[in-house]
């Protein structure tokens, strides 16, 4: 297999922008994309694109790659459709990433796009319960936030975790969205706000939750040899990629059993890493407290250990392994088909260094090792979609 | 009345016929799943699956209130996976229990009932399988 290199990643700011048409959000993404990669544009042979709710929610099946490339001037070139619930933008970025590496294409594009903000907030959440077996949960009211809700509440049944470490989450990842522009939300907020917040699905609160939005992130791939020819900038490479669909209990999965390690183990596994390597995560916290199981999924601590990470800043932006320093999706925001391409154009400015005041930092300066966490849906009993990427500059 | 979906649960038709979910076991390695599978998981194989009626009781693998509902839902109302008692992890809505934190517990013994979800945008009941606490029930019997 050839090597993988992101050349480049743009995104359009998260939040909420009731004039801009999905094409618009897209097109910001892929030409700052194009622009930080300094590619010509006609080197580009083909284009993944990563939308969610647009057959939904705007009405838009089908073809709402090709509407978003023929709008940002592309034509001819192949265009896939990709949809993979909330880990569609990683699926759409590991589709341009196989191509590459397969040696079929030179120079890809990958593009996430996601419209919520349609003027009617109780639509953009119902479309999201659409991501579950809707035969079997369709009509019975199932919430993600309840979802979240009950898994994070076996934890702290189990461990003695309290709402504190779950605010706590918010608190640090808040701070880190304050720090970037490219965030739907950039209040820093307190523990004791988060906590007072209006209880949502207990034991979440609003704070604790990502709100619906409008965004779009893109990434420029292309082999390794290429990029040394190219670029000037650190490169930045895909030392692994993996996807996988759930199996167990999101719920009652040990954290070596769960879907998130076994994808993550796979990924390690690629890259000849393990996680004590990761040096920056951003990982799929649509409720903030789910980070809490993620670092254990993930391998960076034991089981039931979580809460001291956190409660030790050992996961802020200057601790061992700095954890959302974006914000996460309750800051930087949830537009779900953009959020992994936006979780992957953090690492990449991370391992540049290039992520301004929420630069974080690695054991020997800017860090070499990063990792993206992104998942989706909800089907029988576990999670629907979890993609693992790893990231690794290179001198 | 609207139901959720016939194939996957059983409406008591008249007194002494319970409800129950419609799962399927695997002759050939015994594991039980709801919804219906077309192919056993473990086995990966399609031959093998027999229907076999589930679900009348389980515990609770977790709960949470909502505070914030779709409509038709009241508010708060307590959602829940049950852990049935023949293996399966389903989706379902706690019944009869105030949606107060420490009301139930992860863990508790619930039973299942075919009732009334939620009303649909017309304000039709749309029926499907719903669980409350096993003491409730005995309290009912006994009241």
């Amino acid at each position: 297999m050839n090597r993988v290199v992101v050349l480049g990643v743009g995104m359009h700011p998260f939040g909420k922008y009731p004039q801009k048409h999905i094409k618009e959000l897209a097109n910001t993404a892929i030409w700052a994309a194009i622009r930080d990669a300094g590619v010509d544009p006609r080197k580009i042979e083909a284009a993944f694109v990563g939308n969610c709710l647009g057959g939904v929610l705007l009405g838009q099946e089908s073809v709402r790659g090709q509407v978003i490339l023929r709008h940002a001037g592309f034509k001819g070139i192949p265009v896939v459709n990709v949809e993979n619930a909330c880990a569609t933008a990683s699926t759409a970025f590991r589709m341009a990433w196989l191509s590459v590496a397969s040696g079929v294409h030179d120079v890809v594009l990958a593009v996430g796009a996601e419209k919520m903000y349609i003027g009617d907030t109780a639509r953009s959440i119902q479309a999201l319960t659409m991501a579950t077996d809707v035969e079997v949960a369709g009509n019975m009211g199932l919430q993600f936030t309840a979802l979240y809700a009950m898994a994070i509440r076996r934890k702290m049944d189990k461990y003695g975790w309290k709402p504190e470490d779950l605010a706590k989450v918010v608190e640090k990842n808040s701070y880190h969205g304050s720090l970037n522009p490219y965030a739907q939300f950039r209040k820093p907020l307190t523990v004791q706000e988060v906590l007072s917040s209006r209880m949502v699905a207990d034991p979440i609160t609003l704070y604790m939750a990502s709100s619906i939005g409008d965004g779009a992130a893109a990434a420029v791939l292309c082999r390794e040899d290429l990029a040394r020819k190219w670029s000037e900038k650190p490169i930045v490479r895909v030392a692994a990629s993996a996807l996988r669909s759930g199996q167990g209990s999101l719920l009652e999965a040990h954290p070596r059993e769960s879907t998130t390690w076994l994808t993550a183990r796979e990924a390690y596994e690629q890259a000849g890493i393990g996680p004590e390597d990761i040096e920056v995560a951003e990982v799929h916290d649509a409720m903030a407290p789910a980070e809490l199981k993620l670092y254990e999924e993930l391998g960076f601590c034991p089981e039931g250990e979580a809460v001291r990470l956190v409660r030790e800043g050992k996961t802020g932006l200057q601790g061992q392994i700095p954890v959302n320093p974006s914000g996460g999706l309750c800051s930087r925001g949830h537009p779900v088909g953009a959020t992994g391409l936006a979780q992957i154009a953090e690492v990449v400015w991370q391992l540049r260094g290039e992520a301004g005041d929420r630069q974080v930092r690695g054991r020997n300066g800017i860090p070499r090792w990063g990792l993206t966490q992104n998942d989706g849906g909800f089907v029988d009993g576990d999670t629907a979609a979890t993609a693992v990427h790893l990231f690794q500059r290179l001198d | 009345m609207e139901r959720v979906q016939d194939r996957l649960f059983h409406i008591p038709s008249g007194e002494g016929d319970e409800p129950y979910l419609i799962g399927n076991r695997c002759r050939a390695c015994g594991s039980v799943f709801f919804p219906p599978k077309g192919g056993c998981p473990n086995c990966l194989r399609e031959d093998t699956l027999e229907s076999i009626p589930i679900g009348k009781r389980g515990r609770i693998s977790s709960y949470s209130i909502l505070h914030v509902a779709p409509p038709g839902f009241p508010v708060p109302h307590v959602q829940a996976m049950i852990r049935l008692d023949e293996g399966p992890l389903v989706f379902s809505l706690l019944k009869d229990v105030s949606p107060e934190p420490n009301a139930v517990a992860i863990g508790d013994a619930v039973q299942l009932y075919i009732g009334e979800v939620r009303k649909d945008e017309y304000g039709k009941p749309i029926i499907g399988w719903l669980y409350r606490p096993v003491s409730n029930e005995r309290r009912e019997e006994q009241g």
